[in-house]
């Protein structure tokens, strides 16, 4: 019987980075995922706080936020392991967590983030005289004159130009960013050529859907102007991108890692988790460990579920999960409000350790640490820390 | 001034049944609509096409106009009707009484109800519970869309001369001496008002009969009902469930295309206007509805909605249920108004009756001779087998058919040649229902166009498994492209509108797999998108 | 079992989230296929109302990326094959079609003609120089696999083990049996070791997973109701049944269930296992018998994909690192191509060569001392892409026995 030192369930953000830190540190570490996890759901950027200075805002947070459960010191650690795995895969990260850095959407308006790919960084997007709009033929999902109207009302003085690229790419199905992104890895030049075509000088950028290759893409090193990628629809290439990077890392780094595995249940003894039972097929299959990781996500990945109203379960431990119930509480007349969504606070509760504790506050488990989305009390999306949360979180885990 | 023989007020089937028939007699006729067309209770129910079989007992009237009413509509509007059939099973709760009852009732009125085993019907229909189905009947009622019967109504009207304006609103009348002059309405964007001048109106409007009565100072005894539906993202039936037992809520499953809608309730509210639903709603349908199909909660819903049903209560009569789905006409002549008509009651499978009988009794006023045709005559003529092969090579799988009926002969053969023409026209916009670029882009060209909601009730997208997850923003980007007024232009507010619209219907049956659905939405149009282009505070 | 688990229910829980398109390895490698999650789930909402057929379909490999990238459990690739099924009821098979799904009904007839093995490998070298696969459709480029002179069912016969009660069945599967019978000797070789005694039920069908990728579906439920009722013939004596054959057992554990929904299907896979999984069973016993004699070797491991879609981990590895001096290295390098008999058809096979780019070039790196992979197909398309020839696990572990 082999006993991991951790056992991480989930391969989103959260587990990836936990996995990663964990081995870092020499730990035998297996990793469990079922489907893709969110990441090619993600814009690629790592969001920590809706506030111009994230750093300083944490610190004024409530103390039953994550964050301050997490600490300081391990956010920025983490911040930095995290710019030091994907540097690791040539895929460099700008930004810190004192300051935000502005990234074109896919419809046109400016996303901040502390942490972003550098391929998307637009912050110099101020600074250049002539904004070159790239389209690319036979490209399903982007839109660039919708992009370029809504752009200009931040850049009202700015000089636009929208140009179309024939990537070849016409005459089969519809080719999304993530199609392009693929079908480009490996045959870049025809980007680079195409781009170039626009002779566009140091003094310009140019903005394009995400659609550089997925591995070492050299177009940049091509061109004199700056080139912006925008975030898009899912699947993601800069979502993918970082989930890419991650894997390596493991894969380097020996950590073992099976996909397909849900886990359904732990192992319990006394206070204990002591190894995790997989569904495989026509069977179960326990995996065995000193420490859990849970990064099994919020709803959207399952880690959370619902099947009947203000009824909430976390489906592998049974965990207490918080939960604003009553249909006024659970979500807002509007989508996109100004305040939390209460379905998106769901979660489960953690103290210092991030160890799931019940309601008077009680550790459940002592060796079975929560991360990521399935954390409670906060809606992520709203509080825009997503990203930070999940990071931060998993690294305090894996250092425990 | 503007000018028309007869004015309609009310886009839906009843009035666009109306505008059809006296278009079809000659009679020059304007149909004005607040809202979009098909936005009230004629697209807000479960898409029924009676067999007659649920009234059998109650209203025997009410069952023989529906079986008539229903071998008319598979005949002249085969693009909008599924021939699915229907099935009633008693359940074990069930009086089986009303069972001989009904039998009877079917029997008198003409409806053929056809026995079968519970092993036949467990074949047809696997899903329905073992434990508590305890017989089952075959009968001839089938789906019908609401949407495609609208849209073709409109066609076939416009090709006789009719005229319709969405987004215009009712305001008052223009009365002479208890004669009406004209229909006083306001434009609904841009705020401006004007009058129609015209000989007679025709109160259309449903549920807001009332108000329109009011405004022309008619009492008119209209209480709207709503009913609450849920669409389910799959088809779990094959055909027409219903239960064979005094009616009640959530007792009917009709099977549309790829989903299954689930209904309903039966409320009386005051404002026709609302339709909210909410959580108990949802839940109580669920309740009754698992009786029938025990695992239906496995099943991913899409999202509830509700309409209100324009009930006609009579001086004395019985609201709720209890009220009868016939229809009346009302010459307010009686009331000392002359050439104000009403036409209240009745139920989407009449509507084309309903429209027969007002528009003789117009005809009659107007001393039109022309006789009713709309039994006889297809709504529009069916695209050609040529044209649909033309299309196949470059639609979906499973595109062609849909979008044939959806577009009518000419648009859809102007979708074909854009799609043989550019290449980039045949990429799916919506994926879930199988829309392509072309059949947007025509459709956002159409002057009747004005956000991405209508571009939404003619083509279905942001109506499949995604709830616009990503249709929304490749729609909001060809709208603002193709657009032919300013409101296109600003995308944001367009697609923050749409996906708003799309989460009041998500919001009472956020549990389950549509909460995942949720999520993601969030994390795209707020993460990715930024779409409320919120900077940091 | 509840009904839900049957695939053709779990295209419900479709999010629509296109992580399945992310994942796709044909998608990858060319524009034409429109992808897993509009084939299977979005067009299945569509097919309950109406009869329609996809016809990018033909270019989904069944290798099951996608229904590993799902997080919501949906049994996309069963789903398409349930829909390419559908299709050939209405169309007709291509002869390349017809004799690659029927690998077992070609090596029974080639058997029945005296020095048949030796002919048929000489017929398909001689097929191959004169350009008949390429009529037939089938990739010219491919050395088709030889056949063995003697088939391990009679191979099997000659084998001396002692009784015991502790038996299992082998199931050899057809690449094994009729290709690769040193395979099943090593593994009689390894369980004997182990102190199980191995028995060969003739009454077996090849598993039909190459029936269900090329649309024989009719056929695969025959050979499924035959093989599911010979499995718990076996169960009720409370005799396991094993393969080394990852596609086999995941047609056996899973496939069947996924495909037809029978709750014997479900019944019958319980009593079927990896070959590796069984052993490793063996070791969380205390069972396993790790008395092996040292071997200083490097492998780099091809993790075939119908292993990955068992989630059983890597059962191989743990086993092999039993052995002294013995290294594995994973190959990381995503799906080899070939998907069963896929990369043999003609027009698919630069598809097929494409996708398995990136292990070939991991492989070529050579800083290994074998390669080695669990399932005979992924094994051929590595030596047709490297020129490297790689072997089954077992024989490894028998070597060290």
């Amino acid at each position: 019987m082999k006993i991991s030192d951790v056992i991480i369930i989930g391969g989103g953000l959260a587990g990836l980075m936990a996995a990663a830190v964990a081995a870092n540190r020499g730990q035998n570490v297996t990793l469990l995922t079922y489907g893709s996890g969110s990441l090619p759901l993600a814009s690629g950027a790592i969001d920590f706080l809706n506030a111009k200075a994230p750093a300083v805002a944490i610190k004024n947070l409530p103390d039953n936020h994550p964050y301050k459960k997490i600490g300081m010191k391990n956010i920025d650690a983490a911040a930095k392991f995290f710019c030091e795995v994907t540097a690791q895969d040539n895929l460099p990260y700008n930004g810190k967590l004192s300051a935000q850095i502005p990234i074109v959407t896919a419809v046109g308006t400016l996303k901040y983030s502390c942490l972003v790919p550098e391929s998307m960084d637009a912050s110099n997007l101020i600074n250049k005289k002539k904004i070159y709009v790239a389209g690319v033929k036979g490209l399903k999902d982007f839109y660039a004159s919708m992009l370029v109207d809504n752009l200009k009302k931040y850049f009202p003085a700015k000089n636009f130009e929208v140009a179309t690229l024939d990537l070849e790419l016409l005459g089969g199905r519809d080719i999304t960013c993530m199609g392009a992104a693929r079908l480009l890895t490996g045959n870049e030049q025809i980007l680079a050529d195409g781009l170039k075509t626009l002779n566009a000088t140091a003094d310009d950028a140019i903005i394009l859907p995400p659609i550089l290759s997925l591995e070492d893409s050299n177009v940049k090193s091509q061109l004199r102007a700056d080139v912006i990628e925008t975030t898009c629809l899912p699947p993601s290439p800069p979502g993918i991108r970082l989930q890419r990077a991650f894997t390596k890392y493991l894969q380097r780094a020996g950590v073992k890692v099976f996909g397909n595995s849900k886990v359904i249940r732990g192992v319990v003894e006394d206070k204990k988790i002591t190894g995790v039972v997989v569904k495989s097929v026509a069977r179960e299959k326990i995996f065995y460990g000193k420490k859990i990781i849970l990064a099994t996500g919020g709803f959207y990945s399952g880690g959370l579920i619902m099947h009947e109203f203000d009824k909430p379960a976390e489906p592998i431990f049974n965990l207490p999960v918080f939960c604003r119930a009553g249909a006024e509480n659970w979500s807002n007349e509007k989508l996109f409000d100004d305040k939390p969504q209460g379905f998106s606070m769901t979660g489960i509760l953690t103290d210092e350790n991030l160890n799931p504790v019940d309601a008077s506050g009680k550790i459940i488990y002592e060796n079975l640490h929560v991360v990521g989305a399935n954390l409670g009390g906060v809606d992520f999306i709203h509080e825009r820390s997503a990203g930070g949360v999940a990071i931060s979180s998993a690294y305090k885990a894996a250092i425990i | 001034m503007e000018k028309a023989t007869v004015v309609i007020i009310g886009g839906g089937a009843t009035g666009l049944g109306i505008l059809r028939d006296l278009s079809m007699r000659g009679v020059k006729a304007l149909l004005i609509e607040k809202k979009d067309l098909i936005n009230g209770a004629s697209s807000r129910y479960h898409g029924l096409l009676h067999s007659g079989g649920r009234y059998a007992v109650k209203d025997k009237e009410a069952a023989r106009e529906c079986i008539i009413e229903n071998q008319i509509l598979c005949k002249i509007g085969k693009g909008c009707v599924e021939p699915c059939g229907g099935m009633f099973t008693r359940l074990d709760i069930d009086d089986p009484a009303y069972e001989e009852l009904w039998i009877k009732g079917c029997a008198d009125s003409g409806i053929e109800a056809t026995p079968i085993t519970l092993d036949e019907a467990f074949k047809l229909e696997p899903r329905l519970s073992r434990k508590h189905v305890k017989s089952a009947y075959l009968v001839p009622d089938a789906a019908i869309d609401g949407f495609r019967m609208a849209w073709q109504l409109i066609d076939s009207s416009r090709r006789y001369g009719g005229r319709f304006k969405t987004y215009t609103e009712v305001i008052g009348f223009d009365t002479v001496n208890g004669e009406l002059r004209g229909v006083k309405v306001r434009n609904q964007f841009t705020g401006e008002t004007y009058e129609i001048g015209c000989d007679i109106v025709v109160n259309a409007a449903g549920g807001w009969a009332g108000f329109i009565g009011k405004l022309a100072g008619v009492e008119i005894g209209v209480q709207p009902d709503k009913g609450t539906l849920i669409a389910f993202n799959q088809r779990i039936v094959n055909h027409v469930v219903n239960r064979l037992h005094k009616s009640s809520d959530g007792d009917i499953f009709v099977p549309h295309g790829s989903i299954t809608i689930l209904g309903t309730s039966s409320m009386s509210i005051p404002d026709p206007e609302d339709t909210s639903t909410s959580r108990a709603e949802v839940e109580n349908l669920l309740k009754i509805g698992e009786q029938t199909f025990e695992n239906l909660r496995d099943f991913r819903i899409l999202r509830a909605f509700a309409g209100s049903r324009p009930l006609y209560i009579p001086p004395g009569g019985a609201s709720g249920r209890g009220a009868s789905r016939g229809f009346a006409i009302i010459d307010h002549e009686r009331d000392g108004l002359k050439g104000f008509f009403t036409i209240v009651g009745g139920k989407f499978t009449t509507f084309r009756l309903m429209a027969e009988k007002i528009c003789d009794q117009i005809c009659a006023k107007l001393n039109v001779t022309e006789k009713c045709r709309t039994a006889e005559e297809p709504i529009v003529p069916e695209v050609s087998q040529a044209d649909k092969e033309r299309a196949r090579k470059f639609f979906p799988s499973y595109g062609t058919e849909l979008a044939a009926t959806r577009l009518g002969v000419e648009r859809f053969k102007r979708v074909v040649e854009r799609l043989e023409s550019d290449v980039e026209s045949r990429e799916l916009i919506c994926e879930c229902e199988n829309v392509t670029r072309a059949e947007v882009e025509e459709i956002c060209k159409e002057d009747t166009i004005f956000n991405i909601d209508d571009v939404r009730r003619r083509t279905r997208i942001g109506m499949g498994t995604c709830q616009g997850n990503f249709c929304s923003f490749r729609a909001t980007a060809v709208f603002a492209d193709m657009g032919g007024n300013s409101m296109a232009k600003d995308s944001l507010v367009r697609l923050r509108e749409f996906l708003q619209g799309r989460w009041k219907g998500i919001r009472p049956v956020l549990l389950g797999r549509t909460l995942r659905e949720s999520e993601m939405t969030r994390s795209i149009y707020e993460l990715s998108m930024n779409v409320t282009g919120g900077e940091p505070q | 079992m509840n009904d839900m688990t049957k695939a053709i229910f779990t295209g419900d829980r479709c999010l629509s989230c296109t992580s399945c398109m992310a994942s796709c390895p044909v998608m990858a490698a060319i524009k034409d296929y429109r992808g897993p999650k509009l084939v299977a789930p979005a067009h299945g909402r569509l097919h309950f109302s109406q009869a329609d057929i996809e016809t990018t379909l033909e270019f989904c490999s069944n290798c099951k990326t996608c229904d590993r990238a799902c997080p919501s459990g949906v049994a996309v690739s069963t789903l398409n094959m349930l829909q390419r099924a559908e299709y050939y009821k209405t169309h007709k098979h291509t002869r390349a079609e017809e004799m690659l799904a029927h690998n077992e009904r070609m090596a029974n007839l080639i058997r029945k003609i005296p020095f048949g093995a030796t002919f048929a490998n000489i017929g398909v070298n001689i097929g191959k120089t004169l350009n008949v696969f390429d009529k037939l459709g089938i990739a010219g480029e491919r050395n088709m696999p030889t056949y063995a002179a003697t088939p391990f069912k009679n191979l099997f016969r000659r084998i001396k083990q002692s009784t015991s009660g502790k038996k299992i069945v082998l199931f050899t599967g057809c690449y094994i049996n009729d290709n690769e019978p040193q395979v099943g000797e090593a593994f009689v070789k390894v369980m004997n070791a182990n102190g199980y005694e191995v028995l060969i039920d003739e009454n077996f069908n090849c598993c039909g997973s190459p029936l269900v990728s090329m649309g024989f579906l009719d056929e695969a439920r025959a050979h499924a109701g035959n093989n599911v009722a010979r499995i718990l013939d076996w169960k009720k004596k409370n005799i396991p049944v094993v393969t080394p054959c990852t596609s086999c057992s995941l047609m056996l554990k899973a496939e069947y269930h996924e495909l037809f929904g029978e709750d014997v299907m479900y019944e019958a896979a319980q009593n079927v296992y990896d070959a590796f999984e069984f052993l490793e069973l063996l070791q969380e016993r205390g069972e396993f018998n790790d008395n092996l004699k040292p071997l200083n070797q490097k492998f780099l491991y091809h993790v075939p994909c119908h292993l990955k879609s068992q989630a059983i981990g890597l059962p191989a590895v743990n086993i092999l690192e039993e052995i002294s001096g013995v290294k594995v290295q994973t190959a990381d390098a995503d799906c080899c191509g070939i998907a069963g008999n896929y990369g043999f058809r003609k027009d698919k096979y630069e598809i097929s060569m494409k996708i398995g780019k990136k292990l070939f070039e991991r492989v070529k790196q050579k800083d290994f001392d074998k390669v080695i992979s669990d399932c005979g197909t992924c094994r051929i398309q590595i030596h047709h892409g490297t020129d490297i020839k790689p072997c089954h696990p077992i024989e490894i572990l028998a070597e060290a026995y």
